[in-house]
């Protein structure tokens, strides 16, 4: 009888134990976070994932980060609205304003780049050497209603400003189109973004005639931002706080440490180019670009979204208020 | 009693209906996250807003003139191609694995080289949609060829008709179906060629209606696109099929 006590006791003793092991696996298990980037090289979506998974910062913040490429856009939208995927970095804000109009469950979480990063070139022996020289000329964006249409409609106000015939915006679709264009002779002006062409630009191909920070109407004007799923932010806030936090982690030491960075982008996005044109990118960034807050030119994003018909009609507040919620940066 | 042929017009017609309202309730009762796929019946609504107010029918115009010189192209090089390979059967024998090679072959990534030499507009997709459309009906002209009965020659010398008789009334109607269904075949690439390209390139008309909705996020318009391509396909394939009873009268 005692022995067949003592057996209970010892059964619910175990019993008892294994419940707190358990639980407290499942508190410290990581939570898992779908992320859909739109590009696997670009500086300001890919390099901070890298350096947030190579240093360990995800981890650090209990999360288990799964990054998906895609094609940016539209495709980042669909992935974020349809559950697939929690998070959508650097995606032009036009899409997600659309997307919200139309009733998607998304949330602005925070700004990827105020102002324009991509830079316009020239090649090596072409006779424009300044933004005057562009006067008559074809200059490329990629599509109509994206950031580099809205940059070349910029430069073209910029020539207009001083009296001069307005270059002719060309949309030659992406970076290696664009390249081919110029090559051409379809375009005068091909645009890209870092690091892509510095390796021509070092060997002195291309020229670098205009750089994004120098197109003024642009620099107070946050063009990409990071969006969630809203019904995913509302169930684990903690989470996208937590991403947030490595993001900011990633994007601080991306900053304050170009070589080791330099290497692990090479590394990770598989690049060709040398290491010197890799590091030239950082010439074409500040700090304060990258800040996740906060979201600046937000009346004139709009605008401008109407004006591409991303939008039907303006955004009044209550939906502004609505769609941008800062609350999980640190 | 209905006639075979008006029963299996209605069958169709209530297939097709039938898969339709289906897919409207799915959306409408939210089976369907609309965020993904038009109802038809928003999609008919947008397609018809953009015909009457809009961008669509010029698009669908420069669509049409791109497939239209596709296939032109396509059809007298194919049909005189087609021929020469099968009266010279050492030329026939040679290029018959290449052709068949060549058509197995994702010639579409070649399209940064169209764009080079035709530059950023309908040329270039016209070019190389031509180039889709010409291998099938190449084999099938071939083909057709090859597999003309020999004894229903016989019977048109036998009658004595002349060489121009003998190819309208016996030749043409045997080659006929084998070659109408190159062109049928060609139709199809030529399609999904001028489509893509003008999606992937941003060039042209539909094609490029549907990159850019798809862009601004537009599902009513993508859907609205896809349904005037549809319409577009059922009007070539229409014409293709008249000219080929036109051709076996």
């Amino acid at each position: 009888m005692k022995i067949h006590r003592l057996g209970i006791w010892a059964l619910l003793a175990l019993a008892a134990s294994l419940l707190v092991v358990s639980s407290s696996w499942a508190a410290a298990a990581p939570r898992k976070i779908v992320l859909v980037v739109p590009h696997r090289v670009f500086f300001t979506v890919a390099l901070p994932v890298y350096v947030a998974q190579e240093k360990g910062f995800y981890k650090e913040g209990g999360l288990e980060v799964d990054a998906v490429f895609t094609k940016g856009g539209g495709e980042n939208v669909q992935a974020v609205v349809s559950g697939d995927a929690q998070i959508g970095l650097g995606t032009g804000f036009f899409a997600v304003l659309s997307a919200f109009e139309k009733g998607a469950p998304v949330k602005v979480a925070a700004g990827e780049i105020t102002g324009m990063d991509a830079f316009w070139y020239v090649l090596g022996n072409s006779s424009i050497r300044r933004l005057e020289d562009l006067a008559g000329k074809k200059i490329a964006f990629s599509r109509a209603g994206s950031s580099s249409h809205m940059a070349v409609l910029a430069i073209v106000d910029q020539v207009k400003a001083k009296g001069l015939q307005p270059p002719e915006p060309v949309s030659l679709g992406g970076l290696p189109d664009t390249f081919t264009g110029v090559r051409t002779g379809q375009a005068d002006v091909g645009w890209s973004v870092p690091p892509f062409m510095l390796d021509r630009v070092e060997k002195g191909e291309l020229r670098v005639l205009v750089r994004g920070p120098e197109i003024e109407a642009l620099n107070a004007i946050t063009m990409r931002v990071h969006f969630v799923n809203a019904d995913f932010a509302a169930k684990q806030p903690e989470a996208v706080r937590a991403f947030f936090r490595a993001h900011q982690k990633a994007v601080e030491f991306m900053m304050d440490r170009p070589q080791e960075s330099a290497k692990i982008w090479i590394r990770k996005a598989e690049l060709k180019f040398p290491e010197s044109a890799v590091l030239k990118t950082w010439e074409f960034y500040r700090k304060p670009q990258l800040a996740l807050k906060p979201i600046r030119g937000i009346q004139t994003n709009i605008d401008e979204a109407v004006k591409f018909k991303f939008l039907k009609e303006p955004l009044g507040k209550a939906q502004i208020d609505r769609l941008i919620d800062l609350s999980f940066l640190p | 009693m209905l006639k075979e042929e008006t029963r299996l017009g209605l069958w169709r017609i209530l297939l097709i209906l039938g898969a339709l309202s289906l897919v409207e309730a799915a959306v409408r009762v939210g089976w369907i996250n609309p965020f993904f796929l038009a109802s038809p019946l928003q999609a008919v609504a947008v397609l018809w807003s953009q015909v009457v107010g809009g961008n669509a029918l010029f698009l669908t115009l420069v669509t049409l003139y791109e497939i239209g010189c596709a296939l032109f192209i396509s059809t007298v090089v194919g049909l005189l191609v087609g021929f020469i390979l099968w009266r010279y059967r050492l030329i026939g024998a040679s290029y018959e694995m290449l052709l068949a090679a060549l058509f197995s072959s994702p010639i579409i990534l070649a399209y940064p080289i169209f764009l080079v030499t035709f530059g950023r507009s309908s040329a270039a997709v016209i070019a190389l949609s031509s180039i889709f459309g010409l291998i099938p009906i190449i084999m099938n002209t071939k083909s057709a060829f090859q597999q003309v009965n020999p004894i229903l020659l016989q019977v048109g010398a036998s009658m004595s008709l002349t060489r121009r008789q003998m190819f309208r009334h016996i030749l043409l109607p045997a080659v006929a179906p084998t070659i109408f269904s190159g062109f049928r075949l060609g139709l199809t690439y030529i399609l999904k060629s001028v489509l893509g390209l003008e999606y992937v390139v941003q060039v042209g008309g539909v094609g490029m209606w549907l990159s850019d909705a798809a862009f601004r996020f537009e599902v009513g318009e993508v859907y609205a696109g896809l349904v005037g391509t549809v319409l577009l396909s059922v009007l070539f394939l229409y014409m293709i099929n008249r000219a080929e009873l036109l051709v076996r009268r």
